[in-house]
């Protein structure tokens, strides 16, 4: 198919609605506005704006997307798509028909991240960019832009469909939601969010984690390559740390007949900024390590605490389990989402701080 | 015989005849009986094929001249022989038939799923009965350039993939015990068994390079394959992976390096045709020789087409669908290879070694 018959999308969004009674699915896309030749002028000479969201629905994610059809006069170019967004309602009946749609269909890549809605993706899909040209790209600089502060665990197909397939283990992903932009905006608008995480249990969606608590599940995963950590100080003074996971272990043990988990975290961090004299000195250096180890430690039980209330093993901790006694797992198999809540976790966090940016102490002001 | 191929020539040959339809298909069945464990299903797979190896240069041995066919006919009689040698031919004809399937299929699925499976058949066979008319030594000088190409392009995309490798995804090891790891062998140890086809050109190499040259090409090729089983069963993880129709295809899209090295999956698509191509014009000369050799026809380069249109006709009847074609190779094909690759190469012997004692 030639170009110009050709329309590219690059987000995708998945609801369940439903219609007279009847549920169906409806698929929401973002497609860019083949420009006339002058390009971006025309566009806005003729006043319409660069990217078009359409809709349409049927009764599975397929027929959907092929009722879309008649509603374009260009075929879709589906390859490109790099985000699929599933709302909130259909990841609370199950991503599995989304996963295998993906899993089983040549144009759509693995690679590809997946990021579940609160409330429903069409909604996302429909916002106004704030600083590119379609929500399709907000969303997409938003997810390349998480590794700032780690607080959005956003996975790839592939990964996702690896966690489902696992015993022990349930997948999540990150959330994206729209806020009321700041009061100074002159017309207020929704923007766009990307924080927190969608935790499932098996393929269905059973609850989320704040941004806090999902920085505190990536620091358990070892996937924090970039955390700023507002250490306070004796004197109430603010040194923030910018870390990062040097590496992790996770152990599983039997003590007094329920399942112990050990996770055991180097990080590595260097001083970003300090609010207020402070001499940096080797003291001091040592107790913003434990402070900071303190910190991130009670992430990660905030985190755990609260995938254990939701009874989803987001940790993995199952899949520990099963790999280090693959002989008694065939007893927990079954009852794992029973056990899960009761498993104690023994966090153990080493942090190291190697360097200040460009200057050590406070130059501003002086004591 | 005054044709001779290099040692070097014929492990490419073999290697690509081993590989080729293997890593297309294989992989996800045997992940499938032996989970995280499939890469030790290939390295017990590959004592089999260095049997088959070292059986054939036994018959290289005993008849330096001599093809697998015309062996046959010389020692256990014109019609027992013709019918050994046909047995050898028409399973060798069923190989060819199913890695012509698989490639069509695979076509299909990824590339030209409105195109009828019947034109990609007849271009890809015509291809094949082509080279495979212009004689082996025509081939196996493409296989010297065609080879190092495609591995040198395909080595560094699946390098590449290594990186997204999960080691929890491979424990625990051998958590349901060594039974579906043999269970998972017996499909790899038929590919590999494949090497059986050095049989046929044992007068067109030196006799003394028949075990090696076996040996590197079931060595490197049980090797790769396991290296790749592991990849898979790492990056998908062993249920997600023993479900993959085209492993190699599906691993191929993953490659993503940056905003500018992505979808390279036609690349390697694009390659992996290039080679299947070599290896079933490799397969082609095969069975168009030994079929002339069989009925006695002076040149085989007249049947050369005729047999291409035959075998691409069995190729369309072969299976209705991919469910039915998926069902025979993982469960009847695995063992009437085994059966029949040894079975064949061990009656030969015998009757050669009681032909050596019986003369004075």
């Amino acid at each position: 198919m030639e170009l110009n018959q050709q329309t590219i999308e690059l987000v995708y969004g998945v609801d369940t609605v439903t219609v007279d009674g009847h549920k169906l699915y409806r698929v929401t896309r973002i497609t860019l506005r083949p420009a006339p030749p002058t390009g971006n002028q025309g566009n806005q000479q003729s006043g319409q704006q660069a990217w078009v969201v359409s809709t349409s629905t049927g009764r599975t994610i397929w027929e959907a997307s092929a009722n879309f059809g008649p509603l374009s006069p260009r075929r879709l170019f589906i390859p490109h798509i790099v985000c699929i967004v599933v709302g909130e309602n259909a990841a609370r009946e199950g991503i599995d028909p989304y996963l295998d749609l993906v899993a089983r269909f040549r144009g759509l890549r693995l690679r590809s991240w997946i990021l579940v809605a609160k409330g429903e993706a069409k909604d996302i899909l429909e916002a106004t960019p704030t600083m590119e040209s379609t929500s399709g790209a907000e969303i997409i600089g938003l997810i390349r832009n998480r590794v700032r502060n780690s607080k959005a665990p956003v996975r790839e197909l592939y990964a996702l469909l690896n966690d489902l397939s696992r015993e022990g283990a349930d997948p999540y992903t990150a959330r994206i939601a729209l806020r009321d932009s700041p009061p100074e905006k002159k017309t207020p608008t929704k923007e766009l969010v990307l924080n927190g995480t969608a935790v499932f249990r098996g393929s269905q969606l059973v609850g989320w984690l704040n941004p806090v608590e999902s920085r505190g599940l990536l620091w358990a995963k070892g996937e924090v390559p970039s955390a700023s950590i507002p250490v306070t100080i004796p004197g109430g003074r603010k040194i923030t740390i910018d870390s990062q996971v040097t590496g992790r272990s996770l152990k599983v043990r039997f003590e007094n007949g329920r399942p112990s988990a050990y996770l055991e975290l180097q990080v590595k961090g260097r001083i970003t900024e300090i609010m207020g004299a402070t001499a940096v000195t080797p003291a001091l250096i040592k107790e913003l390590e434990e402070r900071e180890a303190k910190i991130i430690a009670n992430e990660i039980r905030a985190a755990f605490q609260t995938s254990q209330q939701l009874g989803a093993d987001a940790f993995g901790i199952g899949h520990a389990f099963h790999r280090a006694f693959p002989r008694l797992w065939p007893d927990y198999r079954n009852r794992w989402h029973e056990v899960f809540p009761y498993v104690r976790l023994h966090t153990n966090v080493k942090a190291r701080i190697t360097g200040s940016e460009k200057i050590l102490s406070t130059i501003f002001p002086r004591d | 015989m005054s044709i001779k191929i290099s040692p070097r020539q014929t492990r490419f040959l073999l290697i690509s005849l081993i590989l080729v339809p293997c890593l297309l298909a294989v992989p996800p069945i045997s992940i499938m009986e032996a989970g995280q464990d499939a890469w030790l299903s290939m390295i017990l797979a590959s004592f089999f094929g260095l049997l088959i190896g070292l059986l054939v240069s036994v018959t290289g041995s005993l008849a330096p001249d001599a093809t697998f066919v015309e062996l046959a006919t010389r020692h256990l009689g014109v019609w027992l022989g013709k019918a050994v040698g046909l047995v050898f031919i028409l399973r060798l004809a069923l190989f060819y038939v199913s890695t012509l399937r698989l490639f069509t299929d695979f076509v299909s699925a990824t590339a030209l799923p409105r195109t009828p499976t019947v034109l990609t058949t007849l271009c890809v066979a015509a291809i094949a009965s082509y080279a495979g008319r212009a004689g082996l030594e025509a081939i196996a000088r493409s296989a010297e350039f065609i080879f190092p190409l495609v591995g040198g392009i395909l080595l560094p995309v699946f390098l590449y993939t290594l990186a997204l490798v999960r080691i929890d995804n491979l424990t625990p090891a051998l958590e349901r015990g060594f039974w579906p790891v043999l269970r998972g062998s017996l499909l790899p140890a038929g590919s590999l068994g494949e090497v059986v086809t050095l049989a046929m050109l044992v007068p067109f190499i030196e006799p003394r390079r028949l075990l090696p040259t076996a040996a590197v090409a079931v060595g490197a090729s049980a090797l790769i394959l396991a290296i790749t089983t592991t990849v898979l069963a790492g990056v998908f993880g062993p249920l997600f992976a023993s479900f993959l129709l085209f492993p190699i295809y599906t691993l191929s899209q993953m490659l993503s390096t940056g905003a500018f090295v992505q979808r390279l999956d036609i690349v390697v698509a694009t390659f992996w045709s290039l080679i299947i191509l070599l290896m079933l014009s490799f397969l082609h000369w095969t069975i168009a020789y030994g079929l002339g050799a069989v009925f006695q026809i002076k040149d085989y380069r007249q049947i050369a087409y005729s047999v291409g249109l035959a075998l691409a006709g069995c190729s369309v009847i072969f299976a209705r669908n991919m469910v039915e074609f998926r069902e025979f190779t993982s469960t009847a094909c695995p063992l009437v290879n085994i059966i029949l690759q040894l079975g064949l190469l061990l009656i030969i012997i015998a009757a050669a070694s009681r032909s050596v004692i019986k003369q004075p």
